[in-house]
């Protein structure tokens, strides 16, 4: 073995870190080479030398100063986060809630406000105008106001869903305004009298129970002395009191005749009568059933009337809700309940 | 199982005291370390200091994969190696020569030519020795300089070696070997004979 690649070996030698075989050629080329040996001596006293070297102690205060830069670096660190999250953190969830808040409270606000919107009602001109009538006469005529200013219908001893059942419109604009006057007058009927739309197809719809045909007459008359040639409608000249409701109600309210008849068996009349109306000519019949009593609409010509009261008196008891003195000519609506007896 | 392991979970959790620990524990060993690689007690401090304050800062990357102290050895390393660097940068800018004469209390101990003789070792003084072994390892490159240090000085085994410089265990013996033999070169140069 020559001395270059023992001396490569001297220091794993040294450490004891060469095989078996290693440590017997290097051990046999030391003992014949003394330069080898010297090598050797050299580099166990360098190790001596380095392993010899004495530790240096830390300051005292070192462990107190690493641990300051490190709690300075702590605050910096937070202190950035602080500046970088710190308006995520507090800001945006504020925000955040401010918005939702904004939003149901407007949602609140519009629902709160709903009916209201939808209630308000914006007067057409006619109103205005019928409206700066009543104001000039309420104080003299406060039957004005259920005339023409109501805009919901009270009908006496008439299921609830039927009261603001208003006549449809084509049905009231058949109603010629003239036959008012010349219809005849059937003297135990009540009548309920509804406001058609306007021809230039306003939605305003006015009907007023014919209780106001009890009212007297005078006050009512001067009320359709004041309302009638405005709306350029024909009067009746028949009776005063036909006048006064014709006059009043405008020339486009439907007449409703209101019967109610009772029957030992309201579903079996119920056909009865529905064929009877058909017989009479009656359009648009209708049918509804509420609570065991049996309702039936129809348009029938005021002419057909008297007929048809005549023969429902002959299937049952036939109750009148009302007098009326007479009705006008054309087509009316009939509304007739058929009950059955207890 | 790896002692320091509580604390440095104490840590990644925000607790900053219990850092203190880990620095009293390993802050001997550490400054050691720095203090060989360089030659330079102030240079050291500083570079122990950072090493301390980038582990704290990483902490939470510390996986628990190495011991803590073959991991804070490593940046100690690390950051050594970079203060080595630039020392030697601004040494060369000033024109002073890594292998000027050295100082010491005395005076100058010449490096270059080797002391004629034999007893120059033994008349110096153990601190001047001292002096001039660690002006040795600092005439070192800075690959020979960690391993010398890590073995010969700090008495780390091979593997733990291997895994603070992130080299394999026979690369960590060939490098110590030839670091010896550097070392054994330049010492001769200083003392004369050593044998």
């Amino acid at each position: 073995m020559k001395c270059r690649n023992i001396e490569n070996k001297l220091s794993a030698y040294l450490e004891g870190i060469v095989s078996p075989k290693e440590k017997e050629g290097v051990e046999n080329h030391l003992s014949s080479c003394q330069m080898c040996r010297k090598a050797l001596e050299e580099l166990r006293r360098t190790n001596a030398l380095v392993k010899g070297l004495e530790q240096v102690e830390p300051p005292p205060w070192f462990p107190q100063k690493i641990m300051t830069r490190v709690r300075a670096e702590q605050e910096s660190r937070k202190s950035i986060l602080q500046r970088l999250f710190y308006p995520l953190h507090i800001k945006v969830p504020l925000e955040a809630f401010a918005t939702v808040l904004i939003a149901v409270a407007a949602v609140y606000l519009f629902r709160a406000n709903e009916p209201e919107m939808k209630g308000i009602h914006i007067p057409t001109v006619a109103e205005q105008s019928a409206s700066k009538d009543e104001a000039t006469k309420q104080p003299a005529e406060p039957k004005g106001d259920t005339t023409i200013a109501k805009n919901r219908v009270d009908l006496e001893g008439v299921p609830q869903p039927q009261k603001q059942k208003s006549a449809p419109r084509d049905k009231n604009q058949q109603l010629p305004a003239p036959s008012v006057s010349e219809a005849p007058s059937p003297p135990f009927l009540e009548m309920k009298k509804e406001v058609p739309e306007k021809p230039s197809g306003s939605s305003e719809t006015t009907t007023q129970h014919t209780q106001a045909y009890r009212e007297p007459p005078a006050p009512a008359g001067t009320d359709s002395a004041a309302k009638a040639p405005a709306k350029g409608e024909k009067v009746g000249p028949r009776t005063s009191s036909t006048r006064v409701q014709v006059g009043t109600l405008n020339e486009k309210r439907v007449e409703v005749l209101d019967v109610s008849l009772h029957v030992r068996d309201a579903k079996a009349v119920n056909e009865d009568v529905e064929n009877l109306l058909g017989q009479l000519g009656a359009q648009n019949i209708k049918r509804e059933s509420l609570q065991g009593t049996e309702i039936l609409r129809a348009e029938l010509q005021v002419e057909k009337t008297q007929e048809l009261l005549e023969k429902l008196k002959l299937l049952g008891e036939v109750k009148e809700k009302g007098l009326v003195a007479e009705l006008p000519k054309g087509t009316i609506e009939i509304r007739i309940e058929i009950m059955s007896l207890p | 199982m790896d002692e320091d392991l509580e604390f440095v979970t104490l840590c990644q959790r925000g607790d900053v005291d219990a850092f203190r620990p880990l620095v009293e524990r390993h802050q001997k060993k550490m400054l050691n370390i720095a203090y060989r690689m360089m030659g330079d007690y102030e240079a050291a401090s500083e570079v122990v200091q950072d090493a301390f304050l980038h582990a704290y800062k990483a902490i939470r990357k510390f996986r628990g994969e190495a011991r803590f102290s073959t991991w804070l050895c490593r940046i100690v390393i690390n950051l050594s190696k970079n203060r080595i660097r630039q020392m030697k940068t601004q040494s060369e800018r000033e024109g002073v020569s890594l292998d000027a004469p050295i100082e010491t209390e005395d005076g100058q101990v010449s490096q270059d030519p080797p002391s004629e003789e034999p007893s120059a070792l033994e008349q110096m003084e153990r601190k001047e020795v001292q002096t001039a072994v660690q002006m040795c390892i600092n005439a070192l490159e800075s690959d020979f300089r960690e391993v010398l240090v890590l073995r010969d000085i700090q008495g780390l085994s091979y593997d733990e070696i291997g895994e603070i410089l992130e080299i394999p265990g026979g690369t960590v013996k060939s490098r110590l070997f030839r670091a010896r033999d550097a070392l054994k070169e330049g010492l001769k140069k200083v003392f004369g004979e050593l044998a």
